[in-house]
Order: C-alpha cells, then sequence, then structure tokens
C-alpha cells in the first residue's frame, strides 16, 4: 500500500517526558528517529543511522552534547553532523546523518519530517487544553497496529459510543444522534452533535458531582486540526452555571502504513482542586482508549485502511468524507500532481 | 477594544466555531438544528485596518477570544459575508504560519457593488466581521520553478507563495503590474528579492510584456497568475504553448462568456445522487444547487456565481455544461467534476458523486 499519510506537517514525536537524559529511537512515517537532550535542555532529532553502517544511534550513547554510535564510537552534534572517527585522526569530509526540525510544546515534542524548508510555514497547533489555565490534563501513548487514518475516521464518528463504550453511555442514549452540524475549512473540520437531555453515566456523575435525579444536556463536538491531530470536546451543562467540559486530544503519528503512535490527552475545567476527579477520569478514559485500540486493530487486521475506506457512506460519516478530501488534497499538492488535486 | 457590531448581525450566530473552549453556553442551544454540512463561519474581530497605498486597505482578523484560527495554505481564500447578500472573497495575504492573524487587502472598486466600499468605509479596528472559509482553488503545487505574474490588487495571494517557494527551495521570478507605482502595495518588500521580482506600474512601462515572459515554454515550471479579467485572459492565450496544466489562474470575477450554454445544452435534466440514492429533475430555472439543496442532499455553496470553486463535485457519469470561471479548459473537457451552483448538462442523466 501507498502512505497515505502527508509528510509536510507538525506531528507529535515523543512526549516531553519520554525524552529524559537518555537516547529515545523511535520509527515515525517510516523513517528511524533518535531524540535527545542537549545539556541546555533543547531537543535534538536526528536520523536514527549511523552513516557509517547504519547501526540505529539510538543504541549509542551521549558524551556530552555529542551522540556516539555504539557499533565504531563514530560522534554526531546536534545538526548530524559527522566530528569524530575513533579510529582514524581525521574526520572524513560531509559525512552528516538527517536532522529534523523539533519544536517542543509541553506536553508534547512536535517533528518536522517534510521537506525541511517547509517547517518555517507551519507551527504546531496550539492546545491550551494541554497547558493553559483553569484546565487540569493527563494522557498516555500507544503503539496500535492500525493505520493513522483509522484513529481520524474512528473519533470522526462517535456514533460507536454506544456499541463500544456501553457501561460510559449515558443512559438513555443508547441511540446516538448522527451528527448536527459539519463545518469545512481549507484544512480542518469541526462537527458538533447536541444530546438530547439524559442521566448521568456513573464516570460523569462521579466526576462532575452532579445529581443523578435528574437529565441534562450535553454537546459533543471536534475538530480535525491536522492530519497529526484530532481534538474533541464533552460538555454538560449541569444547570448550575458551572462549565463541565472535558476535551480529548488525539495526537496521531504515523510509524508505518499499519501501525500509528496514539498520544491520547484528556483534560477537564472543573472540580480542579479535587485530585480523584483527575484520577477517576484518567482511569475511564484509558479504559475507552483500550477498547478503541481493540475495535481499531480488529479493523485493520480484517481489511486494512483501504478496505475500510471502501464501505458504505452513512449519515453519521459526513466529517470523515470531508477529512478524506483535505488529506487527498494535501498528498497531491505535496507529490506535485496537479491532476489529482481535484 | 470595544466592538462595534456591524456585519454579521443579520445573519444567524454560527453555531460552530474553531476549538470549542469557548463555545456558546450549551443551555442556548434550541431544539437539535437540521443536520448540515457548511463551511465554517466565524466572526473576526478586525485588530487592524490600515492604508497600504492609493484605495487599498489591509485588514488584520483574529479571533475575539484569541483562540487560533484555522490552518491555510497560499492561494487560499475567505469570504467576508458582510451581509446576507453581500459576500466577497478576498485573498490571504499574511503567512500561513500565523495561525493568530489572517490579513486581506482590498481594493476600492469604483464600480463597487457594495463590497470593497462597505470594507473601506465601514469597517475600522474593533469592528467585528462575519468570515466564512478558508478556501483553497488556486494551491500552490510542488514544483521546482515557478513563474508568478500579478496584476494590481491580485498580488494577494502571491505574497505567501513567494514565502513557500522560498522555503522550499524553489526558484522563482514575480512580474508585478499595476496602473502606477503609488496604488501597488508590498513594492517596498517585494524589491528585497532582486532581480526575482519585475515591478512594472503601467504608467512607466507600459503593460506586461508577456511575450518576454511566457513566449517560450519552459521545462518544470508552473505559471500563477492572479489579477484583472484582462490580465487573465492576456496570459491564457500567452501560454496555449506550454504544457497542459502549467498554468494556474485565479478569477474574483465570472470569466467573460463562461456562462453561456454550450451548444446542445438541455433545459431540463436528472441529477442521480449515487451514494444517498436521490434522483431529482433539475427544471430550466433552477439550478442543480438549488434543486439538491431542497432534497436535503448536503452540499456546500458560496458564491453562486461559478468562480469561487466550493460546489465543486465530481461526475461519475454524463456530459456536464460546464459554466463555471474555476476549472481550466482541460481540467472542464475531463467531465468529472463540476460546479454545482452555475453547471447543467448536455446528457439527459448526469450521475454525481452524493
Amino acid at each position: 500500500m501507498n502512505t497515505n499519510y502527508p509528510l509536510d506537517c507538525w506531528y507529535v514525536a515523543a512526549t516531553s517526558d519520554e525524552v529524559g537524559s537518555g537516547v529515545l529511537g523511535r520509527k515515525l512515517l517510516d523513517r528511524p528517529v533518535v531524540l535527545y537532550r542537549l545539556a541546555s535542555g533543547e531537543v535534538v532529532a536526528l536520523e536514527d543511522r549511523c552513516a557509517h553502517r547504519a547501526y540505529p544511534l539510538s543504541r549509542g550513547r551521549l558524551e556530552s552534547d555529542l551522540l556516539v554510535c555504539g557499533y565504531h564510537g563514530l560522534r554526531y552534534d546536534a545538526a548530524g553532523a559527522c566530528v569524530g572517527v575513533p579510529s582514524q585522526p581525521n574526520v572524513p569530509y560531509g559525512v552528516f546523518v538527517r536532522a529534523y526540525a523539533v519544536r517542543e510544546e509541553p506536553p508534547f515534542v512536535w517533528i518536522w519530517l517534510g521537506q525541511p524548508g517547509r517547517s518555517s510555514l507551519h507551527s504546531p497547533p496550539k492546545l491550551p487544553w494541554l497547558s493553559g489555565e483553569g484546565w487540569s490534563s493527563s494522557g498516555e501513548m500507544v503503539c496500535l497496529a492500525a493505520n493513522y487514518m483509522l484513529v481520524h475516521e474512528h473519533y470522526l464518528d462517535l456514533t460507536h459510543i454506544p456499541e463500544v463504550h456501553p457501561e460510559e453511555t449515558p443512559p438513555g442514549l443508547e441511540e446516538l444522534p448522527a451528527l448536527d452540524h459539519v463545518s469545512v475549512s481549507e484544512m480542518s473540520v469541526t462537527y458538533t452533535r447536541t444530546l438530547p437531555p439524559a442521566e448521568l453515566a456513573d464516570w460523569e456523575a462521579e466526576a462532575t458531582g452532579l445529581p443523578r435525579d435528574r437529565e441534562y444536556k450535553r454537546r459533543h463536538h471536534g475538530t480535525f486540526i491536522s492530519p497529526a491531530l484530532l481534538a474533541e470536546g464533552w460538555q454538560i451543562d449541569g444547570g448550575d452555571g458551572q462549565p463541565y467540559e472535558q476535551a480529548r486530544i488525539h495526537a496521531v503519528t504515523p510509524e508505518s502504513a499499519t501501525r500509528t503512535h496514539l498520544f491520547s490527552w484528556f483534560a477537564h475545567n472543573f472540580a480542579l482542586d479535587r485530585a480523584p476527579v483527575g484520577q477517576h477520569l484518567h482511569a475511564v478514559m484509558a479504559k475507552v482508549m483500550r477498547e478503541d485500540v481493540a475495535v481499531l486493530e480488529a479493523i485493520e487486521a480484517t481489511a486494512g485502511y483501504e478496505g475500510s475506506a471502501s464501505g458504505i457512506h452513512l449519515t453519521a460519516d459526513a466529517g470523515v468524507l470531508q477529512v478524506r478530501r483535505i488529506v487527498a488534497r494535501m498528498l497531491a499538492t505535496e507529490r506535485g500532481r496537479t491532476a489529482d488535486i481535484r | 477594544m470595544s466592538r462595534i457590531p456591524l456585519s454579521g448581525d443579520e445573519c444567524t450566530p454560527p453555531v460552530t466555531v474553531f476549538g470549542f473552549v469557548c463555545a456558546e453556553k450549551l443551555g442556548d442551544v434550541g431544539s437539535t438544528p437540521k443536520f448540515e454540512v457548511q463551511e465554517l463561519e466565524t466572526d473576526l474581530l478586525v485588530a487592524r485596518h490600515d492604508v497600504l497605498a492609493e484605495g487599498v486597505v489591509a485588514l488584520s482578523l483574529e479571533d475575539p477570544t484569541g483562540r487560533p484560527l484555522p490552518v491555510w495554505t497560499p492561494g487560499a481564500h475567505v469570504d467576508l459575508v458582510l451581509n446576507t447578500s453581500l459576500v466577497r472573497q478576498y485573498s490571504l495575504c499574511g503567512s500561513p504560519a500565523d495561525t493568530d492573524t489572517w490579513r486581506i487587502a482590498v481594493l476600492r472598486d469604483p464600480q463597487s457593488r457594495g463590497g470593497s466600499g462597505f470594507v473601506h468605509d465601514k469597517l475600522q479596528a474593533g469592528s467585528s466581521v462575519r468570515v466564512r472559509g478558508p478556501r483553497n482553488h488556486f494551491p500552490l503545487v510542488s514544483a521546482p520553478r515557478y513563474q508568478f505574474i500579478a496584476g494590481g490588487i491580485g498580488i494577494t495571494p502571491v505574497l505567501p507563495m513567494i514565502e513557500a517557494a522560498e522555503a522550499a527551495g524553489a526558484q522563482w521570478h514575480l512580474a508585478y503590474g499595476g496602473r502606477k507605482r503609488a496604488s501597488m502595495i508590498f513594492v517596498e518588500d517585494l524589491s528585497a528579492f532582486g532581480e526575482r521580482v519585475t515591478i512594472w506600474p503601467q504608467d512607466e512601462r507600459g503593460l506586461l510584456d508577456l511575450q518576454g515572459i511566457l513566449g517560450t515554454a519552459r521545462e518544470n515550471t508552473l505559471v500563477y497568475c492572479c489579477g484583472p479579467e484582462a490580465l487573465l485572459s492576456a496570459v491564457e492565450g500567452a501560454c496555449a504553448s506550454w504544457p497542459a496544466g502549467a498554468l494556474h489562474v485565479e478569477r474574483f470575477a465570472a470569466k467573460p462568456g463562461a456562462d453561456q450554454p454550450a451548444s446542445g445544452a438541455l433545459e431540463t435534466f436528472e441529477v442521480v445522487c449515487q451514494r444517498s440514492g436521490i434522483t431529482v429533475t433539475v427544471p430550466p430555472d433552477r439550478s442543480v444547487f438549488e434543486v439538491l439543496e431542497d432534497v436535503g442532499v448536503g452540499v456546500l455553496g458560496s458564491c453562486m456565481e461559478g468562480i469561487c470553486g466550493t460546489c465543486e463535485t465530481a461526475v461519475i457519469e454524463g456530459m456536464p455544461d460546464h459554466r463555471d470561471s474555476v476549472l481550466g479548459d482541460e481540467e472542464q473537457a475531463r467531465n468529472d467534476a463540476m460546479m454545482l451552483c452555475v453547471s447543467r448538462s448536455l446528457s439527459n442523466r448526469l450521475v454525481l458523486d452524493l
């Protein structure tokens, strides 16, 4: 299968925590990448393959700010240039591994694996839910055996919730309506769904502390921000003037055509002084993510992305279809094929 | 800064916005609205309103609550929805990397049908304006070399294209014509590029030397042109010997004669929406777009004049009668896509991917 991910896009390479004092090797967009920190704290990303015998540099070690290959000891600086070879006095001229542009915006380290100069034309998306005041957040990363578009399409159509996550479905919402509204711009798709009043699910009651003997309105909405990122929100109208909002951030980074790194983060803006609420929500969302992963891996194993995308369409797929158009256009523009753009 | 409510007030408020932290209070939402797919619409703040040259103002638009704006790419434009019947398209001319601000430049058109006059006279710093989009039907395709040609205010989409060409390490040249130097915007910024930019004020040098610029077709070079109709037509003529697909133009007014029916155009025909399983008959006095909208097939549309490209739809079977100004001749000849707002049919039955 041809790759179906755009290269010219900022993707999450790792969490800030993952890039500690050691050396982290990771395959991103079918490219081996090694990540580490300089003494200054700045994150560096290099091609994870020594220019000599292709040994992964991530199996080497750091010597102050130089990355030392664990095979024959070649030393590389932060720009990827080879600056030392132990077995000979001179350094071969012009030997380097590729250095990738990196931007750290906690909790994520973003990487640009596309055409080098083009990184300046784009910015990693801002994520106020994960860094801004008024929110508490946590999350985890998994690597799943499914194409990255399966992940996007899963979170663009949440009418799967009653079947896949019955325990988390508010009583009475077993049949989720399709979407109310899909808004499209050149590169983004936003959807909203207003839900009829319903009682609280257990997890909602425990998190919000709202009384269970009444029904609440909810709105669910989300935005495909880029091929690397999808954000969703779940608002509960508590009727008490308090905002009960939760955000799920899915940073989706292809490892290969059939594997994806998913950085799934969750934020809430209420009960910020009660730590158990955050722990409870984290546990609920971790369970939900495991259930999502099981579904996506089953689809990949059965039909792959192309097989899945050739299925029939339902009303609830309106957002999915718009996103497919955007990604197809990005791929065509990137590959210089005018004819395929439309 | 106090907000001066102006445009957009006659429209319904947008239900969705980019991001969702500050979405309107849930309690305000009425009954579930009917399902719709629409272009993104949002009310933005005019953060700056600057005069750039004679008769040209630049607007800087920001989200009133400071949220990031949706991503766009060079060649993209937005609609300003000045009121329900006054919608105008303007190219984004700032940097695509700036997700806090969108910039547009607007020429006062003496023959204005109300749009540019409104932007010049009624909007000011602090105004609110309804914006739809962005969308892009003038995308910068990856190529080793570009020839940019801009006439007057048509320079606006070219500025981010130059930034992108520079970033990609592509070779490029810009020929930039205008009535006179004082009416031409961004001349000073562009002079930094030296010989790669040729400034060509008509009162000093006459009309752009298109024969000199385009006379010989060049390999691996794409031509991007935006400007008044006379320039676009002349460039289309001068590029006749270039490979198909090399020329990309952007129009903000319908191409003269584009709306004329082709011979054999049918007054009444049938449209089949394959995915929805809906079949309709289009009568002489209604557009395909109107008929499909009536029966609830989700279609996007904006200008209704065949210039913005929003309602472009894939054609699976049948022969459209193309009356738009978006698709090039060769794209029209492929008959695999059509603009629903103006185009009609040469065959009794059109099957669309809807």
